[in-house]
């Protein structure tokens, strides 16, 4: 309970069902103060329920939810306080500004007199909508939408922010000034949770990163130690993806590679071979030197990168079905 | 102050037409810096509804072609009507005036909640610090204003026919009242089937039927303006009287409840939603009560008052009674936290809380206090009668009458105890087995589909055996003692065949097998409040800011806006 009190946002064995539908089944995670935890799965993974039921729209069949220590079913209008929630929709309103939107939303949120005031003011202001604050929200690009929902999740200066999908459907340069946004409110310590299928967006902005597939978590862990990155200690094992290339025969270096056992051959071309090697920095050392001692005549030798979409992949691929 | 320097440097810098431009914008800019704090005090709903509303086409249109319309009207009045033409004008202006109250505020406020579904922005109201209640209340609110602002048209035309011949301040008032009325409760109804239909497909149809029932309802306002042409506002007899209050009391309540009803559709689940309702059906029953009572002092000769007081309260509380039949027994801890501590708490107040147990037990409770109304009635006839100076001859007749049927009466209560003691045995038994597999909120729809399925039932069955023991001959009664709209009151003498003995064992058992489950719900003891909860509670009350900080601490922390590239 001590661990509930000090995170942020916090989820313990959470289940929710639709009838015979499990959308979440039994996840537990917790979102520091000033961390950004970012949440990836597929359309359908629940990620969204999850977030429901985090932003007090939702009720969990099972298990708890708390956000800054306050239990988002039994206390959902301390929580709103606390909590911002921006939706994968833009939910705007016709025959309205922007300043008449941001407006009702902090007059909503409690705000009165010159605090409502500044407070439209500051949002405004970080947001980049000052420009804009007569306009209709029917004229504003996708973009400048996006901003203005972001101020509105902002308005009443939340500790918590959940961002559905923030980034879908911007342009690259609404991306890059949503990222900036983002990392500006972490860095002022705010608690955030991002869901997006733009995974290299949140390999930038996030802290760790949780994946979530057909309601259950698969992994969650830093973006590095999911990327397999984690570890420095070189007596440590770990799996890697290495890439060969070669100027002999290709047959040769497939002989040399079937040979051995400790080595996943993934994919071979002309002259090149990339495989699966799990050792500690020592045996990766052996390995090859064995191999440039062996006939086949390489020129170069490197582990291949790993993205977060990779770790996406191979997390997700068939485990829960 | 940004925008009034650059007001004062427009004057400043320009000349002529736009000098006076600017002036009007600073003057603008000043009145609403001036005004500004006293929207504080009004629903943040009320004011975005407002401003979205008299911004809307619709709102534009219909203001100007009522306007257009009384202009007509008053014009066409003079040129035509030589006889009557106060009344003539009048009518004229009830009848523009009806359209934006019956059709056009209901229907606005109607999509208005409707669209919030619609569009997914309820989520984000939702999530805001407002409670339902401020909600709904903010979207009628909105409804009022337009109201006011269609009436504010034509109020000086209908002010002005008060000097013309033949109309009387009864003539106003009455007309203004019902049509104001009436407009508020389609209104309430308006945001009570937004709130009961919220699927977008369903919301196609709902919207269809409804702008159909509303003109309608505009059509009948009409009917009832030319129709009642000559009586209708010449001031007041005893039985208007009567009409009006009970036509006043069953629609403002309906009205009372309805919206009390829409909120609790979108309060947050874990929320106590019961509560509210029930004092507003207690109310409902108070005010049929209290109506009767002066029915009966204003006119003794109505000897089947308290038959039809049972038989109103009996399939009032049978509705009443499915829905709260089926309400989840599991009470979330937020309820739980505010049930009562003490004995004489539970005992008096647990009633209200939510629960299938505790709504069974308030639905019997009230179709007994029912009962016992009507007895207390029977019994303190004199005093009634004296204290009205009645005759004491009519007084007689009543108490006969009245003693003879009280076998009837307990019957008939015990018969609608029957109906709801099943239902609740449904729910507790059956229902929740495959409760799991559908959302909380069907319970009480499912609930009252059971009651009125069984209900028909009985009463088919009830008509078909009687049926069959008339082929030998045989007489019950049984169908007119089962019959679903009229519960027995009369024939008592003649229900003395072994069915009606049987049926009357088996209810009691029924009875009491349900009151003692139902019971079990008062051991639910209440929670403790998280102390840090009481700890914030404290401030919030004087304190409207969020989490009880002062504004520099929260909003001092804002992030400055990140560079962008082109800035610098």
């Amino acid at each position: 309970m001590s661990e509930t009190v000090e995170a942020m946002i916090q989820l313990d064995r959470v289940t929710r069902s639709f009838g015979d539908t499990l959308a979440v089944d039994d996840i537990s995670f917790h979102v520091g103060a000033g961390e950004v935890l970012g949440f990836i799965g597929p359309n359908g993974a629940g990620k969204t329920t999850s977030m429901r039921i985090l932003s007090t729209l939702d009720t969990p069949t099972s298990g708890e939810a708390w956000v800054d220590g306050f239990s988002v079913v039994d206390d959902p209008d301390r929580v709103r306080r606390r909590m911002g929630w921006m939706p994968d929709g833009f939910g705007t309103y016709p025959n309205i500004n922007c300043e008449e939107y941001l407006d009702f939303f902090a007059r909503s949120y409690g705000l009165r007199g010159k605090n409502r005031l500044r407070a439209i003011r500051n949002v405004m202001g970080f947001t980049q909508l000052n420009q804009l604050s007569k306009k209709p929200i029917s004229g504003l690009s996708k973009g400048m939408k996006q901003r203005l929902c972001l101020g509105r999740a902002l308005i009443h200066n939340p500790k918590v922010l959940i961002l559905d999908e923030p980034a879908a459907g911007l342009d690259p340069r609404a991306r890059i000034e949503l990222r900036e946004m983002i990392l500006e409110l972490a860095n002022e310590g705010k608690s955030l949770l991002i869901s997006s299928h733009i995974l290299s967006e949140l390999a930038e902005v996030c802290d760790r990163v949780a994946i979530i597939e057909k309601g259950k978590l698969l992994a969650i862990g830093s973006v590095d130690s999911l990327l397999n990155k984690g570890s420095e200690d070189s007596q440590e094992e770990k799996l890697v993806q290495l890439e060969v290339k070669f100027i002999s025969e290709p047959s040769e270096a497939v002989r040399w590679f079937d040979a051995r056992n400790d080595a996943e051959l993934i994919s071979s071309t002309e002259n090149s071979i990339v495989f699966n090697y799990a050792a500690c920095h020592k045996r990766q050392s052996k390995f090859l030197a064995e191999l440039v001692s062996s006939k086949v005549e390489i020129y170069e030798f490197s582990e291949k990168q790993t993205s977060l979409e990779d770790v996406f992949l191979s997390v997700t691929r068939g485990e829960v079905q | 102050m940004t925008e009034q320097k650059s007001a004062i440097e427009k004057i400043r810098l320009s000349g002529g037409a736009a000098d006076s431009a600017a002036s009007l914008d600073f003057e603008v800019s000043k009145l609403d810096n001036f005004l500004d704090p006293l929207s504080d005090w009004f629903s943040s709903i009320l004011i975005k509804e407002a401003r979205q509303a008299v911004k809307s086409r619709q709102f534009v249109w219909t203001y100007v072609l009522q306007l257009v319309l009384v202009a007509a009207w008053t014009a066409i009045g003079f040129a035509t009507l030589t006889s009557q033409l106060g009344t003539g004008l009048l009518l004229g202006y009830f009848v523009i005036l009806g359209f934006p109250l019956a059709v056009i505020i209901p229907f606005s406020g109607y999509r208005s909640l409707a669209r919030e579904f619609d569009d997914g922005t309820i989520r984000l109201i939702s999530i805001t610090t407002m409670k339902p209640r401020q909600i709904i209340l903010g979207k009628f609110g909105s409804a009022l204003i337009q109201l006011v602002l269609y009436l504010s048209v034509l109020a000086p035309c209908i002010s002005f026919t008060y000097l013309l011949e033949g109309i009387s301040i009864w003539a106003i008032v009455v007309g203004l009242l019902i049509s104001i009325g009436g407009s508020i409760f389609l209104t309430i109804f308006g945001l009570f089937l937004a709130g009961s239909f919220r699927s977008r497909n369903l919301g196609v149809g709902v919207s269809v039927v409804f702008s159909i029932a509303l003109g309608f309802a505009y059509f009948l306002w009409i009917v009832f303006c030319f129709e009642t042409y000559d009586g209708m506002f010449r001031g007041f007899g005893n039985e208007k009287y009567l009409i009006a209050t009970g036509f006043t009391f069953s629609v403002g309540s309906t009205a009372l409840l309805l919206l009390a009803s829409v909120v609790a559709q979108i309060s947050f689940p874990s929320d106590n939603r019961s509560t509210l309702l029930r004092v507003m059906m207690l109310l409902q029953q108070m005010l049929f009560f209290g109506w009767f009572c002066q029915l009966l002092c204003q006119e003794p000769f109505y000897r089947d008052v308290p038959k039809v007081i049972l038989m109103i309260t009996g399939h009032y509380w049978l509705l009443m009674g499915f829905l709260m039949c089926g309400e989840s027994s599991n009470l979330s801890r937020r309820v739980r936290r505010s049930l009562p501590g003490t004995l004489a708490g539970r005992i008096f107040l647990s009633l209200f809380m939510p629960g299938s147990g505790r709504g069974f037990l308030f639905a019997m409770a009230n179709v007994w206090a029912a009962f016992l109304f009507v007895m207390l009635l029977v019994v303190f006839e004199n005093f009634l009668f004296d204290w009205t100076n009645q005759t004491r001859s009519r007084f007689g007749t009543n108490i006969y009458a009245s003693e003879a049927e009280i076998p009837g009466m307990i019957i008939s209560s015990l018969f609608v105890s029957w109906y709801l003691s099943l239902v609740f045995l449904f729910n507790r038994f059956l229902w929740r087995r495959i409760s799991r597999k559908f959302e909380p909120g069907y319970g009480p729809v499912i609930s009252l589909f059971f009651g009125v399925v069984l209900v028909a039932m009985v009463s088919v069955g009830s008509f078909l055996i009687e049926a069959f023991l008339s082929n030998y001959g045989l007489r019950s009664s049984l169908a007119w003692a089962f019959n679903w709209y009229r519960v027995s009151f009369e024939d008592f003498s003649s229900l003395t065949s072994v069915f009606f003995v049987a049926f009357v064992i088996q209810a009691v058992m029924v009875l009491m097998f349900a009151v003692f489950l139902a019971s079990r719900d008062f051991l639910v003891v209440a929670v403790e409040t998280p102390e840090r909860v009481l700890i914030e509670r404290q401030p919030t009350k004087t304190n409207r800011l969020p989490v009880g900080e002062s504004i520099d601490e929260i909003f001092g922390e804002l992030p400055a806006a990140p560079r962008r590239d082109d800035e610098a």
